[in-house]
């Protein structure tokens, strides 16, 4: 499903919490919705998902408004990381909801994450980890098979293992249906290699919107002799240093010419691709700071 | 539809559980009416189930009302479903439940008066008892609805004002939420049937409106943690 989101503004009080956010995605991909804590992240999704109407600006959802569109909301899947369930329900209940109220339910795809998460049906939900309860959300997200879905930091209570999980099914589930994922995170490197394009927001306003292999090309690391680093990167904007006894990483932000690669490799120095959080972290910081880049 | 079955399976646990327990009160007095009966004639008179059929199960759909607003809302909006198709699916559920609840009510009037008969006491029921004459029965009914559903629908009003408003704007227009409460059960001592189906009628309508005002456009917020 393509989103078409034109100068969208929410406001709550005197607090702008989206400021004339303008960006357009295509649909039927794996994105990544970046942003520090409190940038609009989840004011986003919420307007996307209909959850909330925008004080002014437009949002399109395949062309037409989400909100109080039947047509279109049905095709929507937002999990929060507060979870949309009934609290004092068992498990099973939540799934019988799915079933009865989403166009696209999978029962036997639920059952089977169930299984994966180890999850009885028998539990009550607010007897649940939070770790289950994130795992919860991550099965109604997935088992509404919603042409849009999105996940809003509703994996971070689940432990590492559970977490690859996830990665896993979504990956596999969206290999045999494809549609379009939305993932709001900030475990950005653990599944920074799933994302097809990056949103970058801070401060209710679009830093960047860029596929990710274009993104990560906006950096090298630069790996060698610590002394040879600092020299070859003396001149370039450093994003981070990593030092291991004589070795030195250096992540910077640029792309390297041809005749600095030369130099590079001249000086026996690894150039290698940038990690996403390093330029994630930077281009936030240079957000807050007014840095034009 | 799917809406409505969903509330109906939410809600039916809880329906017979409560039903249960009236029945259990509505056996115990027809059982105390069988070994006491002779020695409760010349105190007796009025009827156990009326008073208790008239306000148990109004506060309990109240109550009810008040969490298909808070409980019921932010799963079903957040599940892909409308606003307007909720706010149908609630008036079709209330509606539902109020002819649910009043037919199970006029089972316990069977129940309450054929304990009386057993010990021949029939004649200790109050002259407006609804089993009484077909009239009486028409009578109660109409306006018994009417107060059922008022009452769930004044619930789910009041609800949606503290989950929308803020809590002293919400205060200030509980009055207005109340509309059926009051038709319904505050002023019926005081006026004739006639008035009483009026104000009934016309809280209904005011309940229904500001439902309908404050949940058109109900965010969908997350739980507090």
């Amino acid at each position: 499903m393509s989103i078409e989101v034109r100068d969208l503004r929410l406001r709550f009080g005197d607090v702008d919490a989206l400021d004339g956010l303008s960006f357009s995605l295509a649909g039927g991909k794996i994105y990544g919705l970046l942003g520090r804590n409190g940038s609009g992240k989840t004011s986003l999704l919420s307007v996307l998902a209909a959850f909330r109407r925008p004080t002014s600006g437009e949002v399109l959802i395949n062309g037409a408004e989400p909100f109080e569109n039947a047509g279109v909301v049905s095709q929507i899947c937002l999990i929060r990381e507060s979870g949309d369930v009934y609290d004092n329900e068992r498990v099973a209940s939540v799934l019988r909801a799915g079933r009865q109220l989403r166009r696209d339910w999978d029962s036997d795809y639920a059952e089977k994450l169930l299984e994966r998460f180890q999850l009885s049906t028998k539990k009550r939900v607010q007897s649940l980890s939070r770790g289950q309860k994130s795992a919860l959300g991550i099965v109604v997200g997935l088992a509404s098979r919603a042409p849009l879905t999105m996940f809003d930091e509703s994996y971070l209570g689940m432990d590492a293992p559970s977490r690859y999980a996830f990665y896993e099914e979504l990956l596999a589930d969206y290999t045999a249906h494809p549609r379009t994922f939305v993932i709001s995170t900030h475990l950005i490197e653990e599944v920074a290699s799933l994302f097809e394009e990056v949103i970058i927001i801070d401060r209710g306003r679009l830093v960047l919107h860029e596929e990710s292999d274009a993104l990560r090309g906006r950096g090298v690391t630069v790996t060698g002799p610590a002394d040879v680093v600092d020299t070859f990167v003396a001149s370039l904007t450093v994003l981070g240093q990593q030092t291991l006894g004589r070795t030195k990483a250096a992540t910077i932000y640029g792309e390297l010419n041809d005749t600095q690669v030369r130099a590079a490799k001249l000086a026996g120095l690894e150039l290698g691709p940038v990690a996403l959080q390093d330029l994630f972290v930077h281009l936030t910081r240079a957000e807050a700071e007014g840095i034009v880049r | 539809m799917n809406v409505f079955k969903h509330l109906f399976s939410t809600y039916r646990t809880v329906y017979l559980w409560f039903w249960a327990v009236m029945a259990l009160f509505v056996l115990a007095i027809v059982l105390s009416f069988v070994v006491f009966g002779p020695y409760i004639e010349n105190v007796m008179d009025a009827s156990v189930w009326q008073g208790a059929a008239g306000a148990a199960p109004r506060w309990f759909v109240f109550v009810i009302g008040i969490m298909l607003a808070t409980v019921n809302l932010t799963v079903v909006i957040a599940s892909g479903i409308t606003r307007r198709a909720y706010f149908a699916a609630v008036f079709a559920f209330t509606l539902a439940t109020a002819a649910l609840f009043e037919v199970a009510s006029l089972a316990g009037f069977g129940v309450e008066r054929a304990g009386f008969a057993t010990q021949g006491l029939t004649g200790f029921l109050p002259v407006d008892y609804p089993l009484n004459s077909w009239n009486a029965a028409a009578s109660y009914t109409g306006e018994a609805f009417l107060a059922l559903w008022g009452f769930m629908l004044s619930g789910w009003a009041i609800g949606l004002l503290f989950y929308r408003l803020r809590v002293w704007y919400a205060i200030l227009l509980i009055p207005v939420g109340l509309g059926p409460i009051i038709g319904g059960g505050s002023l019926p001592p005081l006026i004739g049937q006639g008035a009483r189906i009026v104000t009934l009628t016309v809280g209904l309508a005011l309940a229904t409106a500001l439902g309908f005002l404050l949940v058109r456009s109900a965010p969908v917020r997350p739980k507090k943690a």
